[in-house]
């Protein structure tokens, strides 16, 4: 008969619990760091934000150029993020089901976009889709504007939260029996029904998560879009874009109203995440 | 040997594994298209940037990065 955890009296192991001050000085550490690093700036900003009340706050986002700042984010964020979850998910899929000449080069490609300045991003973009550029040039014959048009803002954000989905979905993808998968097939399911029926309901909440976690991120994306984009004023200028540029124009006010909305935005999407992840955690307990 | 076994150990599975043929072509189309879009997302700008410093040769790059170094050292000074 083996020994259990249960088996052992409370005083075997209670010399392994750490000491009240230790965990008390630790807990301080923390919640410090956490005030000093997050809480007093978010502090800052809202009261700086809401200094002069709802009313100029939203007088601020209601001005022409904020608002469509504003939309032009949202808009090329979801245009990103349905991309993003497709490709990121049939990504994650080849790379964890097959194997073929390439794959691990792909595979360590991959967290390249983690690793990159975002404005490198935006040279990198520059250099291949820019009018005076091969490419470039020849989809701009053809009527194709890329650089300083929204396509490029788009492209940029795609390469920015490349990883996003592909790196949330393989842990779920490795965890599904592949027997499952065969067993459809000798069936006769086809390939797509097979993955429609079998493997997408179990990595929905992993795709969702990384959707969510690469719009958020697309939100607050600056370096790549400022050099990619042209920010044009209601054309191709984007919300970060359009605080840097409040606040070089000394208008504060204007800067913190644009950055509330993008924190509260952030903020109820990480939330969003967290209590996904909690109920996918769950449900692998019930499982 | 029970038919009901179950498990990746099984020499139940492992057969019928090795009876089972994945539809090959589904297979090469949804490599290509992930390749595809990793060299077309990934690859290209990466290439392109590369190709660009290096197009007119190591000297000229150097000289540029030399400038620049030589431009932000002057701008230092000045401040």
């Amino acid at each position: 008969m083996s020994a259990t955890p249960a088996q052992f009296p409370p005083q075997a192991i209670s010399f392994a619990a750490p000491r009240p001050w230790g965990k008390w000085s630790l807990r301080a550490v923390a919640a410090i760091y956490l005030g000093v690093m997050i809480v007093l700036p978010l502090t800052a900003l809202l009261e700086h934000g809401l200094r002069d009340g709802v009313t100029a706050l939203w007088r601020d986002l209601s001005s022409p150029i904020a608002f469509a700042a504003l939309r032009l984010t949202l808009l090329t964020a979801v245009v990103m993020t349905v991309i993003n979850a497709v490709m990121g998910t049939l990504t994650a899929y080849v790379l964890v089901r097959y194997r073929f000449f390439g794959n691990k080069l792909l595979n360590s490609l991959i967290d390249l976009p983690f690793a990159i300045p975002t404005l490198v991003t935006g040279v990198m973009l520059v250099v291949l889709y820019g009018p005076q550029q091969v490419l470039g040039g020849w989809l701009e014959a053809r009527g194709i504007q890329v650089i300083f048009a929204q396509p490029g803002i788009v492209l940029a954000l795609l390469f920015v939260t490349y990883p996003f989905v592909i790196r949330t979905v393989p842990p779920v993808l490795m965890e599904i029996d592949q027997s499952q998968e065969e067993a459809a097939w000798t069936l006769g399911a086809s390939p797509w029904r097979t993955f429609r029926e079998i493997i997408l309901p179990a990595i929905r909440p992993a795709v969702l998560t990384g959707a969510l976690l690469s719009f958020a991120r697309a939100l607050g994306e600056f370096g790549s879009i400022v050099i990619v984009a042209g920010n044009i004023p209601r054309s191709t200028l984007t919300a970060p874009v359009y605080i840097f540029g409040q606040i070089e124009s000394q208008n504060q006010r204007g800067a913190s109203a644009m950055s509330l909305v993008l924190l509260a935005l952030s903020f109820a999407l990480m939330m969003f995440v967290d209590w996904m992840q909690e109920r996918q955690g769950g449900s692998h307990g019930v499982d | 040997m029970a038919l009901t076994e179950t498990g990746d150990k099984s020499p139940i599975t492992a057969h019928s594994r090795s009876l089972v043929k994945r539809p090959k072509g589904a297979e090469w189309v949804l490599v290509a298209i992930v390749i595809g879009y990793a060299a077309l997302l990934l690859g290209g700008p990466l290439v392109a940037i590369a190709w660009g410093a290096i197009s007119s040769g190591f000297g000229a790059m150097i000289h540029a990065l030399s400038s620049r170094e030589a431009a932000l050292h002057n701008a230092r000074l000045k401040t």
